[in-house]
């Protein structure tokens, strides 16, 4: 066999395994079939285990045969021919793809087994490995996507999946709440990226990053945008990262997407899918270093982040807010560091972080035990004590820093005040108005459904 | 004087008045709130303690309505329960006649008899729901083709022949109208407008069946319409919230809670954020301090808040006189102050409650709240109270005017929706007259009165009276299969002692006392039958040592015994003289690695230490992996890694004080011989021990240790107020070996012999390992015994291990003993384990007594067993009252919070256990912000059964009266049926049963117990609760070799 | 023109009219349930026989074999062409699917007589390409909600108003098109008369309130039949895109772009379930007539494809709300309502199709959406970024119905509300379309991308033939900042 070929099935193999996965877990349900636990436990491992093991051998032969690119073609999706427009399947190997490759799959693998026994007889067991399967599907295609469009498709994927996991105990409404704060969030955001990869295939005539950056390989790459259209693509792309990387002024859903099992918020805020944002970034590098004013925006972002979640980060007072806003600090520096073009120190900030943050959080219930461990070990209360910074600063500004710290920066507040207020009284307005006008029109009440009451009836027998 | 100022100085009087009524107001609200304290100390009590003056049934109820959850199980989960036959029809009957007395018996027509009525609506169960789900059950399902499944085939066959033989009779065509009305001719005729009328003759039995159904149907609809509408019994609420939300669908507690969670829990942490709150004077204050300043929150809805805290502070208002402003703010009258502080307290009744304990017991925490600040918490609840209630009513109602006339303006809520009623009274006449076999035609002659009559009885057993009558059967059923397994197996236990009362008794090889916790049963059980020579007592588990314990790798004192007593002993553990120097370079040591942990954990969350940390952070993949794929395996290195780097290290307990006076101060630390003789004096009272001693006699205190479980502490010893009971198993080892004690204990009349040796063990019930104390001071003639000992304990913990295997759904029923023991150990060390262990769940039993009445009974790790000699008693019960002054309300408490948090586990309960957030270092949250919640989580309780305990005593009915009129707490359990109660009398082996306020003979209902050999042939394949047997050795086989 | 193997047309129009025929005076609902049932499951089979025989015969358009009916009403009567090739098996399965999916409670309340006749009109209507074939038909199916609305005693005025206003200007326009002859220049007066009509059709903001109208006083059922078959969009095909000049097109699409905008935004603020699905159908429906005007080959493909998609995906959606609503009445959205307990099937139908509408990957909407926002940025980066925002809220809005629908609490009864073998049939149905489609989408794609061409060599063909579409698109961008970049293709 050729190393073509074998590059070639190998890459396949990366991307099915999770696609069949999705596949086996996501049918059955359907069709009204309940799978096991252990049914669904055998097909996550065994694609988990398929993907790392093919992703793996990719890099050895990569290193053996010394090739830093290995383009997978998977043909067109859709293809118009006459008006050029065409959706490439194509899938890339390169120094950025595939150490994200390898970490998805370890760690998604990781968080597969932990699962497994964490979620046991659970009802929504099944419901979790389905969202999982999304999930893990979208971070491979985001990985290896070698055109935007592609990379847009895993990107949806993982959005999803990620608003549906924070509404995992969906019986009570505050996840649910805070789901849809996530997922109109992710909405925005990527309404931005699917603009900017819309006009990025225009501006270039292709989707494709390969023929976007140029000749060489990342990071070596050059774009061929002038700095003007680089700023355009790029402000809109950051927004992208932006929201999903919740950097400011977005970070105000990390917090509250704390509220999935542990398993799901370790893989989303402290490993994989906060540092999606950055892994956009880090792909498309060779367009930021065609526009100052971008890269300054995106360092300029990253280090108000990162300075924004480390104060946050101090006042939290339960051990998943706090972690969360760990992770954001690091993750605002590593959006700073690639601002400044630090790419391949970036990408082992990405890796370690993720590692250590996932350890982190999936110890974060045996909190009290560690607590109580570490006492033990010190020989006394753990004491806390102001930091370097803190103490440079003058009391009463120390105070309202403080409280701006517990409010968690106001972003929720300015997001609310400034955008879902407005928003909402413009079309109650326009409800109102509509009202009055089909009143009129027929001549007195037009709306049966103001009769519907809000609270489904609750029976009596069933209540007490 | 003048006149003015002693008006002025009356209305002062006046106000001071009120505002000291509203604090009593206030500390009568605050008792309503969960008594939960930290976390880290958990202690198992009453949920409904507050509610204890009531008898059980009426409290629950009335708990229920305050706090808006379930008495009872769900009627589906007893219904299932009927299924499987762990309720059965003779418990219902029997309940059920006993519930109704002399009205059971009433002839109610053609009903039959209201027993029978309400036999048939418990045996089957009734669907209902709201009106449109009705409607869709009526049209879509085959509910008007098919008779119920459960309807019998004779009954079916009546119904459909008394409905045909009508139909042919008289409605078939219009020829005979007087007899029959207009009203039945115009629903047949609906009814033949979809039927085939013309075919009529030849219908077939299915569209028999269907017309007879139809007409049915339509015949129920119209009588209940003939009824008068019930009023709903919605308790009405004073909250302005809840008549906003009712009105809305806005909640404005979404606002005051988003605020609220955040500053309590800042106000509360226990030293978990690295900068903490800064505080001013009080709650009250610190918050004025915090958001009076500027520049705050751009929120609208807290628009001007800023400027009411500006003014409370410059008029330096107190938090009382807030709260006054803000009730008259909100329009709220004198009479309903009460009701409404308390709503308003149970809105956030998580943080009330803590900040309540924090305030209240101060001496269980690092960082207390000052007295008062309960009341502080309140005035600022109801200043942000104000603010959200007024931006969501001008909001979503565009109501402007003074809050205190918002409940006024939305007006009467809710009216009677009466044709859902019609539907669902109908529906349930509907399936009724299916299963008791009522049929339409005279159904149809009912006049108006009957049908009110038929309503309300039914009505009257509604499911809220179905479910208490299923949990007494539920209840009746479990205690009278143990109070007959009790009286077999006494039985048997009396004949053979009358039998052989000559016959002088045997030293045991080994005595053994264990904790009376449950989760020991069957470790002695498992103990008793791998040596049959040795004999094993329960006791509770701090072993008469109430102390403040201070390990040598330790930080604070913790307080070992029962959370109701406050120890006056300090106790440490140091290291041995000669390895002083080692011990405190190991503790340096430690203390580097310890800070050096503590420190990169802190700064992995900050700016340039979390750089330094992630990006060498890659190395973290690999403990990651490892123990979540090899948790067991990871759990040893740090271990290997210990033994390699440190030497071991030999402790000691600072047990005897030299100093008058306990305290913590060197020289007060530690008990006085008089102290440590009362203390083992008093145990082995307790436990009725007799002066037979054998060789090796063993205090194993016991502790569960689990990772991925913020409640450990819960798992712990009960009677050691939720920590682990070693060092004082320990202690009491050392204080018995103590010669000059045991001096002092035979002056008493306590023959200890020269070679006894006590050994303090420790038993961890999550792994089921046993250690041992203190064995360098075993005399070299003991050692034999020891290793003895030893080799029967490692049987029995695997075999324990065997049993409890059987529960967990994860672990292979096939288990052997080596793999079942490995199987809990990767438990206990799993960070992905919600259930590290299932803790007391399923208890339902206590013992009380001697181990005879018990042993070789298998009681499925249901029991708490205490013991007690009857006969070592004098004749003011002084043993049995303090027995049962620590075992009624501990082992009460435990029982009844599974209890709750089992009925009704998102409402009492802590919900599910995998969103819990651990917050301030205190409690968890669910999710990222959330109320704390106290209670017990649902993976804790799945498995258990909810009853009340049931305690089997014994001593005689007289005595337990004695014992109830002398202690008040006892009676109130007892006499509320908060927990059911036997007495075992040891002299005739009957059983008598506390009801209804007496005692009455129970006569047993069965003549045989099955046997069996060993435990492991009676539980092995078996996950689900298992009934009684008895464990006779002479069959024994050997277990484990499968 | 060539003719299909057989007259499926004629049958298509033909075999509804014989089931009404069969179903009128049946009192029985069951038998009339029944048979509406078969008949529109028959139709569904000839015009999907249609749509393959068309297929094989790869030609723009095709008449009936043995056709009866050119004879009298000329050759434009009933005509099979590339667009409404695969319109005419979507609207017989979306009459077919509703009907199966009627629930029992409904059954005695459901016209099934109009629901046939509607069937053969709209099938009818799909099939004529004779202007005032098509007006007239048109006209003749606002008749079936009408005396609905009537016989359910609700007022009728909005609805009547509307659409009086509607057909006024339709026909106004067209008779003015016609009096002017066939010239390349229309009159503004006539076009814009046409133009107001399909827009009043379509429910442009702010004539949009007949329309939640319908849903809120007639039955769902029959507001979804009136309103997810697109019979205003294909007005603006036939009618209005040949004829239209430039300026006509752009502002029917910037009216529809507004109302996709404004109706994406009113869908998130509704507090009950029908209002909430008409909003969103609305924006979604105003998409595709974005789409359409905008007239680039790839909207113009676009705009077909997300036609297809959004028939299929909102249809799906109406109808597992349709489902709810006969379980639990009437839904409210103001708060959470917790059913996803009791029917995990439906909820997740829900999801789908919901996400299906708005272009989820992986589902039949994707491609077409991705077509529709480049066709959209390539006239004018506002208008795709408006598109896309359109998109974002609908988006969003699905999620929150989804969640306030199934979620947020727990609905205690103890009744079993799960799906019925009809409802799980129509569920599995439309899935396999929804996720096959979405899969595999090049066939689609391919398709709607010759009709469109079909459609613009129509125009080009009746406007002057000096006028291309880059001329066009240059014309129009002139304002932006880079606009040769955007004329690159």
């Amino acid at each position: 066999m050729s190393t073509e070929t074998m590059f070639f099935v190998l890459g396949v193999a990366v991307v099915t395994s999770p696609a069949a996965l999705v596949a086996v877990l996501g049918i059955p349900p359907l069709l009204g079939r309940r799978l096991t636990e252990q049914t669904m436990n055998r097909y996550t491992y065994a694609s988990t285990v398929i993907g790392l093991l093919a992703s793996i051998a990719i890099l050895a032969i990569m290193l053996i045969a010394d090739t830093r690119f290995v383009p997978i073609e998977l043909g067109n999706w859709v293809v118009i021919p006459q008006q050029h427009f065409h959706f490439h399947l194509k899938f890339v190997f390169d120094r950025l793809s595939v150490p994200f490759v390898i970490l998805s799959f370890l760690l998604c693998g990781v968080v597969g087994a932990f699962t497994s026994r964490y979620l046991h007889r659970e009802p929504g067991y099944g419901r979790f490995y389905v969202s999982y399967s999304f999930f893990t599907l979208g971070m491979i295609i985001t990985s290896l996507a070698g055109t935007i469009e592609v990379l847009f498709l895993g990107w949806e994927l993982v959005g999803l999946s990620s608003a549906l996991l924070v509404a995992f105990f969906h019986e009570r409404p505050t996840p649910v709440r805070n789901g849809i704060r996530v997922w109109s969030v992710y909405r925005l955001a990527d309404a931005a990226f699917l603009v900017a990869a819309v006009a990025m295939h225009h501006l270039t005539g292709a989707g494709d990053f390969s023929s976007l950056m140029g000749s060489g390989h990342w990071p070596a790459g050059q774009a061929v945008l002038t700095s003007h259209q680089a700023l355009l693509v790029g402000l809109l792309l950051l927004t992208a990262a932006a929201g999903k990387s919740a950097l400011v002024p977005f970070s105000g859903w990390l917090p509250r997407a704390m509220e999935g099992p542990t398993p799901s918020s370790a893989i989303f805020y402290g490993a994989l899918s906060v540092h999606l944002g950055a892994f956009l970034l880090l792909r498309i590098s060779p367009i930021l270093e065609l526009s100052f004013a971008l890269s300054a925006t995106v360092v300029a972002i990253g280090l108000i982040t990162a300075a924004y979640a480390s104060i946050t980060a101090r006042v939290q007072t339960d051990i998943k807010c706090a972690l969360a806003f760990a992770s954001l600090t690091q993750v605002g520096i590593i959006v700073a560091e690639i601002g400044l073009g630090f790419r391949y120190i970036a990408l082992i900030h990405i890796i370690g972080h993720a590692s250590l943050r996932t350890l982190q959080l999936l110890r974060a219930p045996t909190l009290l035990h560690d607590y109580h461990t570490l006492e033990n070990a010190i020989g006394g209360h753990l004491e806390t004590e102001t930091s370097f910074l803190g103490r440079l600063v003058p009391a009463p500004l120390r105070d309202w820093f403080y409280r701006f710290a517990l409010e968690r920066g106001y972003l929720d507040s300015l997001l609310d005040e400034c955008v879902v207020h407005p928003f909402r009284r413009i079309f109650q307005w326009c409800d109102a108005r509509e009202r009055s006008w089909t009143d009129w029109l027929s001549g007195g009440q037009s709306r049966a459904s103001d009769e519907v009451k809000s609270h489904s009836e609750i029976v009596e027998e069933l209540r007490l | 004087m003048t006149k003015s100022t002693l008006l002025r100085k009356q209305a002062k009087a006046q106000v001071s008045g009120k505002l000291e009524q509203l604090r009593v107001v206030i500390e009568h609200a605050s008792h309503l709130l969960p008594g939960q304290g930290p976390i880290t100390a958990f202690v198992h009590h009453n949920t409904l303690h507050a509610f204890e003056d009531l008898p059980f049934e009426q409290a629950v109820v009335e708990g229920g309505k305050t706090f808006g959850c379930h008495p009872y199980l769900p009627e589906n989960r007893y219904r299932e329960k009927l299924a499987r036959n762990r309720i059965r029809p003779e418990d219902i009957e029997a309940v059920l006649i006993d519930d109704l007395g002399p009205r059971a018996d009433e002839l109610l027509g053609f009903l039959g008899t209201r027993f029978h009525l309400r036999m048939g609506m418990l045996a089957h169960p009734l669907q209902t729901g709201p009106a449109a789900e009705l409607r869709w059950v009526v049209a879509e399902t085959d509910a008007l083709h098919r008779f119920r499944e459960e309807t019998p085939r004779t009954v079916r066959d009546r119904l459909v022949d008394i409905t045909r033989r009508w139909v042919m009779r008289d409605l078939r065509n219009g020829s005979q109208p007087e007899n029959c009305d207009l009203r039945i001719r115009e629903l047949v005729n609906k009814l033949f407008d979809r039927f085939d009328k013309p075919q009529v003759e030849s219908w077939e039995e299915a569209t028999w069946e269907a017309f007879c159904l139809h007409l049915l149907w339509l015949i129920c609809r119209d009588g209940v319409q003939k009824v008068a509408v019930a009023k709903q019994s919605k308790p009405p609420s004073v909250r302005h919230r809840d008549w906003l939300l009712d009105a809305t669908g806005e909640d404005s507690d979404l606002l005051t809670h988003d605020v609220m969670i955040r500053f309590c829990a800042a106000f509360l942490d226990q030293g978990f954020s690295s900068w903490p709150l800064p505080r001013c004077e009080g709650f009250f204050n610190t918050f004025v301090e915090q958001y009076g300043q500027t520049f705050g929150p751009p929120n609208r809805w807290q628009r001007g808040l800023r400027r009411q805290l500006v003014r409370i502070r410059n008029e330096s208002t107190t938090p009382l006189e807030s709260i006054a402003e803000s009730l008259e703010y909100l329009g709220v009258l004198e009479e309903e102050q009460e009701e409404f502080v308390t709503q308003t307290l149970l809105a956030l009744s998580g943080y009330a409650g803590m900040i309540w304990q924090v305030e209240s017991n101060s001496d269980r925490v690092a960082h207390p709240a000052p007295e008062g600040t309960l009341i502080e918490f309140l005035a600022i609840r109801l200043l942000l109270d104000r603010f959200a209630i007024g931006n969501v009513s001008r909001k979503s109602l565009g109501y402007t005017g003074p809050l205190s006339e918002l409940r006024e303006h939305i007006g009467k809520r809710t009216e009677i929706d009466s044709e859902a009623q019609v539907e669902q009274r109908a529906f349930l006449v509907f399936q009724l007259s299916q299963l008791l076999g009522w049929d339409s035609e005279t159904l149809y002659q009912l006049p108006a009165e009957g049908w009110s009559t038929l309503v309300r009885e039914i009505e009257a057993f509604s499911g809220l009276e179905r479910r208490r009558i299923y949990h007494l059967a539920f209840e009746r059923q479990y205690r009278n299969q143990t109070l007959d397994a009790v009286a077999i197996h006494s039985r048997r236990v009396w004949k053979d002692s009358q039998s052989k009362t000559t016959s002088e008794r045997l030293r045991p090889i080994f005595q053994i006392v264990c904790c009376i916790d449950d989760r020991e049963e069957s470790f002695r059980r498992h103990l008793e039958e791998v040596d049959p020579q040795c004999e094993t007592f329960g006791a509770a588990g701090f072993f008469a040592i109430a102390m403040y314990y201070r390990g040598v790798a330790e930080a604070h004192y913790t307080p070992l015994c029962p959370a109701i007593i406050k120890p006056k002993q300090y106790v440490d553990e140091d290291v041995v003289y000669s390895f002083e120097k080692a011990g405190e370079q190991r503790r340096r040591r430690q203390r580097l690695i310890g800070t050096v942990t503590h420190r990169s954990h802190l700064s992995s969350r900050t700016f340039a230490g979390g750089w330094l940390a992630a990006v060498f952070g890659s190395l973290a993949s690999i403990p990651l992996v490892m123990q979540i794929i090899f948790p067991r395996a990871a759990s040893r290195i740090p271990g290997i890694f210990g033994n390699l780097f440190l030497p071991p290290v030999l402790t000691k307990l600072q047990l005897e004080r030299s100093e008058a006076l306990p305290g913590q101060e060197p020289g007060h630390i530690g008990y006085s011989v008089p102290e440590m003789a009362e203390a083992v004096e008093r145990v082995l009272r307790d436990i009725g021990i007799k002066n037979i001693f054998s060789r090796l006699f063993i205090v194993c205190g016991h502790g569960s240790s689990s990772l991925n479980n913020p409640h450990e502490s819960a798992y712990n010893c009960g009677a050691c107020a939720g920590a682990r009971g070693g060092p004082n198993a320990r202690a009491f080892a050392q204080m018995a070996n103590d010669p000059r004690v045991r001096k002092l204990v035979s002056d008493h009349g306590l023959q200890i012999p020269k070679d006894t040796v006590f050994v303090g063990a420790y038993h961890n019930t999550c792994d089921d390992s046993v250690e041992y104390f203190d064995l360098e001071l075993l005399p070299t003639t003991h050692k034999e015994d020891f290793a003895k000992v030893q080799k029967v304990i490692d049987v029995s913990r695997a075999r324990n291990a065997h049993e409890r295997c059987r529960r967990f759904q994860s672990a292979a029923l096939d288990f052997s003993l080596d793999e079942a023991l490995r199987h809990v150990e990767g438990r206990a060390n799993d960070l992905s384990q919600a259930r590290p262990e299932y803790n007391h769940a399923t208890n339902a039993l206590c013992f009380v007594g001697r181990r005879e009445w018990s042993r070789n009974l298998f009681l499925d790790r249901r029991a708490f067993l205490q013991s007690y000699d009857p006969k070592q008693d004098d004749e003011n019960l002084t043993i049995l009252t303090r027995v049962l002054q620590a075992a009624v309300p501990v082992c009460a408490g435990i029982n009844l919070e599974y209890y709750f948090s089992c009925v009704d586990s998102a409402g009492w309960g802590a919900g599910n256990k995998l969103p819990h957030n651990i917050t301030s270092l205190l409690g968890v949250m669910d999710g990222a912000a959330s109320d704390l919640r106290p209670g017990l989580y649902h993976q804790m309780i799945e498995i258990h059964e909810p009853l009340r305990l049931l305690f089997v005593i014994e001593t005689t009915p007289e005595a337990i009266l004695k014992i109830m009129e002398a202690d008040e707490g006892i009676a109130k359990l007892i006499h509320g049926h908060w927990v059911q109660l036997a007495t075992l009398d040891s002299d005739s082996a009957e059983i008598h049963l506390y009801q209804n306020g007496k005692f009455s003979l129970y006569q047993p209902t069965i003549a045989e117990l099955p046997e069996c050999g060993c435990s492991a042939d009676w539980y092995r394949g078996w996950r689900n609760h298992l009934g009684f047997a008895q464990v006779s050795p002479s069959i024994s086989k050997q277990v484990g070799k499968s | 023109m060539l003719e299909l193997h057989l007259p499926w047309l004629e049958l298509c129009i033909v075999t509804p009219l014989v089931g009404a025929l069969l179903v009128w005076r049946k009192r029985d609902p069951e038998v009339a349930w029944k048979r509406a049932l078969t008949f529109t499951g028959i139709t569904l089979l000839f015009a999907f026989c249609a749509w393959e025989d068309f297929g094989t015969l790869h030609t723009f358009d095709a008449h009936d074999h043995w056709d009866a009916v050119s004879q009298w009403l000329g050759d434009d009567a009933i005509v099979i062409d590339e667009l409404s090739a695969p319109l005419l098996p979507l609207a017989a399965l979306l009459f077919f699917l509703i009907t199966l999916a009627t629930p029992r409670t409904k059954i005695r309340r459901f016209p099934f007589v109009s629901t046939l006749v509607s069937l053969s009109m709209l099938m009818a209507m799909l099939t004529c390409r004779q202007p005032w074939g098509v007006i007239g038909l048109l006209a003749a199916q606002t008749l079936p909600p009408f005396l609905e609305l009537r016989a359910r005693s609700r007022s009728t005025r909005a609805f009547t108003l509307h659409m009086l206003l509607f057909l006024g200007l339709l026909s106004a326009g067209w008779a003015m098109i016609d009096a002017e002859g066939p010239k390349s220049e229309h009159s503004y007066l006539a076009i814009g008369m046409l133009m107001a009509a399909v827009l009043i059709r379509s429910g442009v903001a702010p004539l949009h309130c007949w329309m939640t109208d319908l849903f809120e006083n007639a039955t769902f059922g029959t507001a979804l039949l009136f309103v997810t078959p697109m019979a205003g969009a294909y007005a603006a095909v036939r009618l209005v895109l040949p004829i239209a000049p430039d300026w006509a097109l752009h502002g029917i699409a910037l009216f529809s772009l507004f109302t996709a905008v404004y109706a994406a935004g009113m869908s998130l603020i509704q507090r009950e379930a029908r209002r909430f699905f008409c909003y969103l159908f609305l924006s979604n429906s105003s998409l595709v007539l974005v789409g359409l005007e905008v007239a680039t080959p790839v909207s113009l493909t676009g705009g077909l494809c997300v036609w297809l998609s959004v028939g299929m995906s909102l249809a799906g959606l109406g109808l597992t709300m349709r489902a709810v609503e006969a379980r639990t009445g009437r839904i409210s959205l103001a708060d959470y309502q917790g059913l996803y307990e009791h029917m995990p099937s439906l909820a997740a139908f829900f999801l789908l199709t919901g996400l299906a509408s708005i272009g989820f990957p992986g589902t039949v909407g994707f491609v077409g959406v991705e077509l529709l926002v480049d066709g959209a940025i390539g006239i004018s980066p506002y208008v795709g970024m408006l598109v896309v925002f359109a998109a974002a809220l609908n988006g969003i809005a699905i999620l929150h119905a989804y969640f306030r629908l199934f979620t947020g609490t727990q609905h205690t009864t103890l009744i079993s509300l799960e799906a019925r073998w009809p409802e799980k049939v129509v569920v599995l149905l439309l899935t396999a379309l929804i996720l096959g489609g979405g899969l595999h989408p090049q066939p689609g794609v391919t398709s709607r991308y010759h009709a469109a061409t079909e459609i613009i060599s129509r125009r080009e063909e009746s406007s002057n033939p000096s006028r291309n579409d880059h001329a066009l698109i240059s014309e129009s961008t002139e304002h932006l900042t880079s606009p040769s970049h955007f004329l690159g293709k």
